[in-house]
């Protein structure tokens, strides 16, 4: 046990000796970009606001346009999750990168280079493309990330492409994570389109649950 | 007998007549220096205008001499020999100045003007050049630009007469003026060209009157209003004693306000002694936090699995 206890130590050991330390900018810069995020689908604008500036300040200090362009980028995709009409006029300054491009062209509702896309997009982007309802829920459906369903789910409502299953998809992965923000829109959506179909009980049952995420359930409960 | 006595009385008129004419002559000849001893000198002069032999020799306006020669020398320039009386050659010295005088009204003539009566008698083989003043060229140059300022005058006067000039034109609308004046009832009638423009004004004039009349009314109402109010004001019960009253009541407070700023300012030296032991412990604080920050750093980088993180897009 002492000697297989030693192994790992050196093991260990000899990886750290090996691995390349991540620079202060990259360690700083990705926490504060994760807390941002955390804060933004959690509905707290102040803590984001704070969070993205330091997010930004680190990752300036690279000088990379793609990697700034990047960061708005996100921000403008965590708006899209929550069905926040966000333009990335920022990210259009920092235009170059091949990625990013077609990133922001997608958000925009534009063609997209398909290929350029992240990988978890493109059967979306090809189900936009036939302009099936269907096949997009099938997309989303085979996105594992939470948010980058949420996302999608956002973009599929951008382009009118969507129905209850695609409503229920993304607040479900929101309600999973505890994203208050996406949440709250999704079932907001979800129970005007309830409503609009004339299904009452489950724009009811929509109305409850938005207002357990607001905060107002329990005192309705008691 | 008494003819031979006839004969003989008309001899001795004829005679004594002829003697007597004889004996004038003579006196007269006498008297104009016909037998006087003549002196002769010579002069030059580029030209022999004005020039005429007997013109005569003037010496302080008296006549001494005669021109009694003119010629050409063989440059072309002109020789005058003038006869001096021996009895006023005296006046002739060599400092003499000779003048041809040219005289607006009066016959040329020479003059010589001698400064120095001591200097040496002028030698008859000297050739003294001559002056000339001519009066009339005198007075034609200085005439030239008067002559020349009335010309121009006479043109200006000649444009402003002219046909279609300014001041015709001005007289032109003078005359149209005197016209409207003559037709027209008024000036303001004039300036608008309207008729109804002076019984408008004189409408306006007589509303002003009962405007005027109006203020002056409204004038007295508002000096009977300002009485009241100045008893309003400036009565026992007015609202000056009020405000007096008011002004007591926030003197007091004032005081009050005195205290409590004295207060403040103990309360704010005390706080100016917080703030600095507060910028103490943010300086500490910084300091452990960077500390903790770099120390965190440090850790990471001595983590195995820390390794370099993508910023991939979600």
């Amino acid at each position: 046990m002492i000697r297989l206890l030693a192994l790992v130590a050196l093991f260990l050991s000899c990886a750290a000796c090996s691995s390349q330390p991540a620079p202060a900018w990259q360690n700083e810069g990705v926490a504060q970009l994760a807390n941002f995020m955390q804060r933004y689908l959690e509905g707290d604008d102040r803590l984001a606001g704070i969070h993205f500036e330091k997010a930004l300040e680190h990752i300036s200090r690279t000088g990379d346009p793609a990697l700034v362009g990047r960061l708005y980028l996100m921000r403008c995709a965590l708006g899209v999750a929550s069905l926040i009409d966000s333009p990335c006029e920022e990210a259009t300054r920092y235009a170059g990168d091949p990625a990013n491009d077609a990133y922001r062209a997608q958000m925009a509702g534009g063609a997209a280079d398909r290929k350029a896309l992240p990988p978890q997009y493109r059967d979306l982007d090809a189900a936009f493309a036939e302009r099936s309802v269907a096949k997009v829920n099938a997309a989303l459906d085979g996105i594992d990330e939470p948010l980058s369903r949420c996302i999608g789910a956002g973009l599929a409502v951008s382009r009118g492409l969507f129905d209850a299953a695609t409503l229920e998809t993304a607040a479900r992965a929101a309600s999973e994570q505890g994203w208050k923000r996406p949440l709250t829109a999704y079932l907001t959506k979800l129970r005007e389109l309830y409503a609009a179909q004339g299904d009452r009980q489950r724009e009811q049952e929509t109305q409850r649950r938005l207002d357990i995420v607001s905060g107002t359930g329990g005192e309705k409960s008691e | 007998m008494a003819r031979d006595t006839l004969q003989y009385k008309v001899g001795l008129f004829i005679v004594s007549t002829v003697a007597l004419i004889l004996a004038t002559a003579v006196l007269v000849a006498y008297k104009k220096d016909l037998f006087a001893d003549l002196a002769t000198y010579r002069l030059l002069s580029g030209s022999g205008e004005g020039l005429s032999q007997g013109m005569p020799v003037l010496f302080s306006g008296f006549e001494i001499g005669k021109v009694s020669a003119l010629e050409l020398s063989e440059k072309g320039e002109v020789l005058i020999t003038i006869s001096v009386a021996k009895k006023h050659a005296r006046w002739v010295r060599e400092t003499s100045a000779f003048t041809l005088e040219k005289p607006l009204v009066g016959s040329p003539r020479i003059v010589v003007k001698t400064e120095d009566p001591a200097a040496p008698e002028l030698s008859a083989d000297k050739i003294v050049p001559i002056k000339t003043i001519d009066d009339i060229n005198e007075v034609i140059k200085k005439a030239q630009p008067l002559v020349e300022r009335i010309q121009s005058v006479a043109d200006n006067v000649d444009k402003m007469t002219n046909e279609g000039s300014e001041l015709n034109k001005i007289i032109a609308d003078t005359r149209k003026i005197t016209k409207m004046l003559s037709d027209k009832k008024s000036l303001l009638e004039m300036a608008t060209g309207d008729k109804k423009g002076q019984e408008t004004l004189m409408r306006t004039l007589e509303q002003v009157a009962a405007i005027t009349a109006t203020v002056d009314t409204t004038v007295k109402r508002i000096d009977s209003m300002t009485a009241k109010a100045d008893e309003g004001v400036f009565g026992d019960k007015g609202s000056l004693a009020t405000v007096n009253n008011i002004l007591l009541d926030i003197e007091a407070k004032f005081k009050r306000l005195d205290a409590l700023i004295d207060n403040a300012v103990t309360m704010s030296a005390d706080l100016q002694g917080t703030t600095q032991d507060i910028n103490l412990l943010r300086k500490d604080v910084d300091e452990t936090v960077s500390s903790l920050r770099q120390l965190l750093q440090d850790v990471r980088n001595s983590l195995p699995f820390d390794q370099k993180k993508e910023i991939k897009l979600p």
